[in-house]
């Protein structure tokens, strides 16, 4: 739906929008003191020059007519806040990123233009993927991505959401938020890919709910951006859900990037599972950080993180943080960090095969995406991905 | 195994074996609280040169001017009240250099913790301090003629002032953090050792800190210089009465490693339950250097203390081991870190955490590389167990790491004590009691084995004292 097509918008959510905006005028910024913005400069994203302007962000969404019969609901956040308002009302509400995010949460629910929503209903299972796209507008010095989704009990689908520049060359700024809430044994597939131009200073927050026995398999491209700040806050909130969460990175030039991932295990015989990989360039930067918590309820649990670092030169830098959190004893909890080259014995093999060490390079970096690249639900999708992946090498 | 009766023998809990308190008698007992007067008469009093005031009063000022911690415990650790503290009590006049000459009650205490008969056995070298001065010091003759220099830091400052002037807070400078600026400010005895060229310092140097008096603090500093090809291992012990208030202990150890040598720093901390310990510990590790932390926290309210190297020279070596044990009412935040600044430096950090009865123990590290360090390679392995459903822990590493020739590993694991191995021991004959306490152990033997025989088998009692009544 193109963003002049607006609906008039339901009164509670312009209510809602109006408070976020006064909380947005009153916050402060989040000061570098604070852990999570110690290492990435809050002030990139230029919030301080936000005004009265809504920001632009267009959400081309269209379903299968097929998959409408179904009763699956796919429109922007403002039609269905008219149209399904009690679903929507209890997660637009809440503050639900924290007091650290805050300030661009608030802004966020105050300026979004459209935004997605996606109501898949009880048992319902939708076989093709679901295409959220977040195209930047070309003239937009802001962007206010928005997206809420709601997959029922016992349901299935498999959702892409892309962030996408329109033109490069010009300087943006893009926030975005996206609800993630799945009920009790219901399956999904989700597939965040942010290709933003280089010019883009981005933030992605997601919060992943999962009911009783749910599965969530959530893929993270991160190739895009000039500085790339996110938070993946995944809530094993019902007993027996699982989580896998696979990442991949690749930063080149001066890309700086600081991924957070959260495994939450609020109730027992949760698991969870976590692979992400990342791939540095020239000046580039990664800070990652990944947090596993167990409650004190979450009894049995099962919880695993991998990070891994390939640093491909001398200028390039990685930091890692994985962090557990354990506040009972009847868990297995495992992680586990690795940085460094490629390996001097992989490269030599390969170039005894005849192979320049460049290319040889090329394919152990492809080697080493391979877990994640093998899993791309969308063959378009993985197609430019893997073409970018390679031009950048 | 006859390790019922044992356990039985060591009914006794922390309150009788060292919380048992001495009257407070002192030379000089400074006013409570903290202001540049103290921070002048501590320096008068003992007659320091002025370079030393002025460092002093520049330390007081970072001590103001830097806020507390946002990250840790804060909870805790915004619960001190520095107004409450007293911050200089002088027990004795000067140290002693033999045992006899030593007060009687203070001989009495470090009787009942076993110094002097553990220094006649075996030790080189004893200093012992009580509250904010060294009492007693002893040096073998041996070492003396070796030309090795192991004396109180206040000594150390009065005898040989130009290394002290030379090294004092090079490694670890006022402005690195709140609390070594406050030991610079108030700094007190500790251990100044300086071993020369080539010597090899046999048998291990050792120290013991305690604090007496109520609402005391003990801000020892340690410098140890090992000169080129020389090699030294110092043992320290420290223990508190449990007093109703707390006792803040904020060390500052800074170690030199030169060309070629080697130091081996080992740490038993067994703090009584009110006791904080923050204290700031760093090695710098020149050339083909090695440095060893072995740290072992059993005590305390909260510790706060992760042993640093820096590895500052080609071919310098780090290892770290740091050992921990959170029981009820505690939080032990503790860890290692690593700095690669030169080429072909390697490191290992191996940490071991035990929560029960609801304490916390946390790891923090920290591994750096800057690019100009290639061809290095660190290892961090941390387990932690847990023995209950309400204690807790924690694993914060932070990896940094620039240039594309360092290889850097870390891993973590957290669990329980298995029902099988249990199940297996108790087949045998064990209680679950018995078979509890050697499987914890079991997983404290990497460190204990490094540890002098006394301390080990201190070690495994204490940790038995522990253990009791933790099951059943």
């Amino acid at each position: 739906m193109p963003a002049t097509a607006m609906p008039e918008t339901a009164g509670w959510l312009a209510k809602a929008r109006e408070r976020a905006w006064s909380d947005f005028k009153r916050l402060p910024p989040p000061a570098r003191t604070v852990e999570t913005w110690r290492r990435v400069d809050y002030s990139r994203w230029r919030l301080n020059l936000l005004d009265g302007q809504a920001g632009g962000c267009s959400t081309a969404v269209s379903l299968d007519p097929a998959v409408l019969k179904q009763g699956v609901l796919l429109t922007t956040i403002e039609e269905a806040a008219s149209r399904r308002p009690e679903l929507l009302e209890p997660h637009l509400q809440a503050a639900c990123a924290g007091l650290d995010y805050a300030f661009l949460e608030t802004a966020n629910l105050a300026r979004f233009k459209g935004g997605a929503f996606l109501y898949v209903p009880k048992g319902v299972r939708v076989e093709k993927p679901i295409e959220i796209p977040f195209l930047q507008d070309a003239q937009a010095e802001f962007s206010f991505p928005r997206a809420l989704i709601l997959i029922e009990e016992g349901a299935e689908a498999t959702i892409v959401e892309s962030h996408l520049s329109q033109t490069a060359g010009r300087k943006a700024s893009s926030v975005a938020f996206s609800r993630l809430v799945i009920g009790a044994g219901a399956r999904v597939r989700y597939f965040y890919d942010q290709t933003l131009s280089a010019e883009t200073v981005h933030f992605w927050h997601q919060q992943a709910d999962l009911g009783r026995d749910a599965l969530l398999q959530h893929y993270s491209v991160l190739l895009g951006a000039g500085v790339h700040k996110s938070e993946l806050d995944v809530r094993l909130s019902g007993q027996g859900a699982r989580s896998e969460l696979v990442g991949l990175l690749l930063g080149s030039k001066s890309q700086q990037f600081d991924p957070h991932t959260v495994q939450w295990h609020q109730a027992s015989k949760t698991s969870s599972d976590l692979l992400f990989r990342t791939a540095l360039k020239d000046r580039a930067k990664s800070i990652y950080t990944g947090l596993i918590r167990i409650e004190k309820e979450a009894t049995g649990c099962d919880a695993f993180q991998q990070n891994n670092n390939l640093l491909l030169s001398n200028e390039a830098r990685a930091d890692s943080t994985p962090v557990l959190e354990i506040l009972t004893n009847d868990v297995r909890c495992k992680h586990g960090a690795t940085v460094g080259p490629v390996s001097q014995d992989e490269l030599f093999y390969l170039c005894s095969r005849g192979l320049s060490p460049e290319e040889a390079a090329k394919i152990l970096v492809m080697g080493f995406f391979e877990p994640i690249l093998s899993k791309l639900p969308l063959d378009h999708q993985k197609e430019r991905i893997l073409g970018e992946i390679e031009a950048r090498l | 195994m006859s390790s019922h009766s044992f356990l039985q023998d060591l009914k006794t809990d922390y309150q009788s074996k060292y919380g048992f308190h001495d009257e407070e008698k002192y030379v000089f007992k400074a006013k409570k609280g903290l202001d540049r007067g103290v921070v002048e008469d501590i320096s008068k009093r003992k007659g320091e040169p002025a370079w030393m005031l002025e460092q002093r009063l520049k330390a007081y000022e970072i001590f103001l001017s830097k806020p507390m911690p946002t990250w840790g415990n804060t909870g805790l650790l915004n619960a001190i009240h520095f107004d409450e503290i007293y911050y200089y009590l002088k027990p004795s006049d000067g140290a002693a250099r033999t045992w006899e000459d030593v007060p009687s009650d203070i001989k009495n205490t470090f009787d009942k913790l076993g110094i002097p008969e553990a220094e006649r056995k075996f030790l080189a070298g004893v200093t012992a301090q009580y509250d904010s001065e060294a009492v007693y010091h002893q040096i073998n003759k041996e070492l003396e003629k070796q030309g090795v220099i192991f004396l109180d830091m206040d000594a150390g400052l009065k005898q040989y002032p130009d290394i002290v002037k030379k090294y004092f807070g090079t490694v670890i400078p006022a402005m690195d953090n709140k609390f070594a600026a406050l030991n610079t400010a108030v700094w007190s005895g500790g251990s100044f050792i300086y071993v020369p060229k080539g010597a090899k310092v046999a048998l291990p140097l050792q120290a013991y800190f305690r604090i007496n008096a109520e609402k005391a603090g003990q801000f020892e500093r340690t410098l140890i210089i090992a000169d080129e090809g020389s090699s030294v291992h110092y043992i320290e012990g420290c223990t508190a009465p449990t007093w109703s208030a707390d006792a803040l202990h904020s060390a500052v150890v800074e170690l030199v490693a030169l060309k070629g040598s080697h130091i081996r720093y080992t740490t038993i901390q067994n703090w009584a339950n009110n006791v904080y310990n923050l204290v700031t510990k760093r090695a710098v590790a020149y050339e083909d250097a090695f440095v060893e932390w072995v740290d072992g926290n059993l005590g305390s309210k909260l510790t706060m203390k992760f042993p640093a190297v820096v590895l500052a020279g080609k071919g310098a070596r780090a290892e770290i081991l740091s050992c921990a044990f959170a029981g009820k009412g505690q939080h032990q935040d503790t860890g290692a870190k690593l700095t690669f600044a030169a080429p072909h430096t390697s490191g290992t950090i191996t940490s071991k955490s035990i929560s029960k009865d609801g304490g916390r123990a946390s790891y923090r590290g920290l591994v750096k590389t800057f690019p100009q360090a290639h061809d290095v390679k660190v290892n961090v392995r941390c387990d932690a167990l847990l023995l209950d459903d309400v204690s807790r822990s924690d694993t914060y590493p932070t990896m940094e790491v620039g240039g594309d020739r360092a290889q850097i590993g870390h891993e973590a694991s957290v669990f329980k004590i298995g029902e099988e191995q249990l199940f297996y021991l108790q087949s045998r004959g064990l209680t679950e009691a018995e078979a509890t306490t050697l499987i914890v152990n079991g997983f404290f033997e990497c460190f204990t084995k490094e540890l002098p025989l006394e301390y080990a088998v201190e070690l495994n009692r204490l940790i038995q004292l522990e253990m009791e009544g933790s099951v059943g």
